[in-house]
């Protein structure tokens, strides 16, 4: 029996955010724990840095680097923003105080969600629509009648697909309220 | 289009950021004295230079730091806490006060070291801090650095009692909480008769300090051992155990029969039961009952059951009789008498 889309191929998408989550918190608890709190603002650096550096793919994609392969280049985005919002969570922790970082952190949440239904959601989606349309069609059920039966998945790739397509947006409003939060830090410095 | 949807975005929130800084920027609620201050961040900050003395002293004068400001009064009473930050002076005031309370409203003055003052304020405690009432402290006249360090007033206490009185000393109670357990309720005698100032614990307890009820009460603190053989035992421990070590215990086999050498077995090969009330002689191959029988008979002894009433120096001629021991007089044992202490295989 085929299972549809959305539990298919779900279930990695949900696990690999919720990881993000629950290392962010085992993290926060091991600092807490040993008095390592200060530790979380270097974090910050830290994970700004990763993010940045994850964004040789974009040159990579953009043909601005022309060597090495793209699917290496699109990997190590993904697991360099993946680690890099890990430490921006923690160095955010969970202090109800300043509303411009709270925006800079929901964008963030937003974008590494955007970026996983890209990698686990998007392409195995699209792919197990097409398969399905091709037995429909195999089996001499009509186009209107395979469309009719793949309803629901197509919208759900569909939304997918625009889901997607704000991950730059967003990327880019996380950028800029991350970058006024460093300057407001440094304008408001003690 | 879409830069300007972002650029309108950027301008928004920038907007958002000036008109309400306090919401937008804010790291944590001011102290009550600079709340009217929360939307008027540059009156202490300088961007991008931090926070300079002279905003502070613009406000608080350091001649009046330390003031009540409704009676003008000294709020140390009398003590030298204006000198204290005339003496600071070439210290930032951020050093030690931070004003946005954030998640630890306790730690404002979180920063302040104690190193950071001059050794003369140091050494004086007592112009910042007030002496303790208590009865400990108040009877003390030695330096608050005898026991206490900068570092945490509680944690690091290196307390001597030699600096004590010696009736003081003496008196522990006075300081200390006699403690409620049963061991200790009943005594009447000094602490120091079991205890050391330097540890509570090892205690050197002597059972001597017991009032003869007491001591001869053992149970009353100690818990009886849960075996099988001192379950069945009701006399007093002292019979067996002394009140300086339990082990090793004074108790004599021979009083109930001789382990000699042809005795010298393992336990569980007489008391076969788990219970040392009972025993058998017919556990080793040298008694059987039927030879012990047909000797008895032969000889014409009828009561052969309790062995020990008659054999308890385990020598076949040296036969005992109700406690009485008869060298070579087999006949004593015919009256089937028996010590008091032998009644136990009659059950």
């Amino acid at each position: 029996m085929k299972l549809p889309i959305l539990f298919k191929h779900v279930l990695p998408f949900v696990i690999w955010y919720s990881l993000m989550i629950l290392v962010t918190i085992a993290i926060d608890y091991l600092l807490h724990t040993y008095q390592w709190v200060h530790v979380g603002l270097y974090l910050g650096y830290i994970g700004t840095g990763l993010i940045i550096l994850s964004f040789v793919y974009s040159l990579r994609k953009r043909l601005y680097i022309k060597q090495g392969s793209a699917k290496k280049y699109l990997m190590f985005h993904e697991y360099m923003a993946w680690a890099g919002s890990v430490m921006i969570l923690v160095h955010a922790g969970i202090h109800f105080n300043a509303q411009l970082a709270w925006l800079a952190v929901l964008m963030l949440l937003i974008n590494v969600a955007s970026g996983l239904v890209g990698k686990f959601l998007l392409k195995s989606a699209g792919d197990s629509l097409s398969t399905s349309r091709i037995e429909l069609e195999e089996r001499g059920i009509s186009k209107e009648e395979a469309d009719k039966k793949l309803f629901f998945d197509a919208i759900m790739v569909d939304a997918m697909r625009k889901w997607r397509q704000i991950h730059l947006p967003i990327s880019l409003m996380f950028g800029i309220l991350a970058l006024l939060h460093i300057i407001t830090v440094f304008l408001f410095k003690v | 289009m879409k830069h300007l949807i972002i650029l309108g975005i950027i301008a928004g929130i920038i907007m958002l950021m000036v008109i309400y800084p306090h919401t937008m920027l804010n790291p944590g609620e001011l102290t009550q004295g600079h709340q009217d201050l929360s939307n008027n961040c540059f009156s202490c900050h300088t961007p991008f230079n931090g926070i300079e003395n002279n905003k502070c002293i613009a406000c608080h004068k350091l001649s009046e730091i330390g003031l009540n400001p409704s009676d003008g009064k000294d709020t140390m009473a009398g003590k030298a806490k204006i000198l204290f930050h005339e003496k600071l002076s070439n210290q930032s005031c951020i050093t030690c006060h931070t004003d946005h309370e954030g998640l630890e409203p306790e730690k404002l003055l979180a920063g302040f070291k104690h190193n950071l003052l001059s050794e003369t304020i140091v050494s004086n405690c007592v112009s910042c801090h007030l002496k303790p009432a208590d009865d400990l402290h108040q009877q003390l006249n030695t330096t608050c650095k005898a026991c206490h360090n900068t570092e945490d007033w509680k944690r690091t206490v290196k307390f001597d009692h030699n600096m004590l009185t010696v009736s003081d000393k003496n008196n522990c109670v006075a300081c200390h909480q006699k403690p409620a357990d049963k061991l200790h309720k009943p005594l009447s005698s000094s602490c120091i008769d079991c205890h050391s100032s330097d540890k509570w614990t090892p205690a050197t307890f002597d059972h001597d300090l017991l009032s003869t009820v007491d001591k001869n009460n053992c149970a009353s603190c100690h818990e009886n051992p849960s075996d099988a053989f001192h379950r069945s035992l009701k006399d007093n421990c002292s019979q067996c155990h002394s009140t300086d070590k339990w082990v090793p215990a004074n108790f004599d086999h021979n009083a109930y029969f001789v382990l000699d050498s042809d005795h010298n077995a393992s336990c569980n090969t007489c008391h076969k039961s788990k219970s040392y009330d009972s025993y058998t002689c017919y556990g080793c191959h040298e008694h059987t009952e039927s030879n012990i029988r047909s000797e008895h008979i032969k000889e014409g002894i009828s009561n052969f059951t309790n062995c020990v009433s008659c054999h308890r120096s385990a020598d076949e001629d040296d036969i005992q009789s109700g406690g009485n021991y008869r060298k070579g007089n087999k006949e004593g044992s015919r009256n089937g008498n028996k010590s008091k202490k032998d009644d136990h295989d009659d059950k």
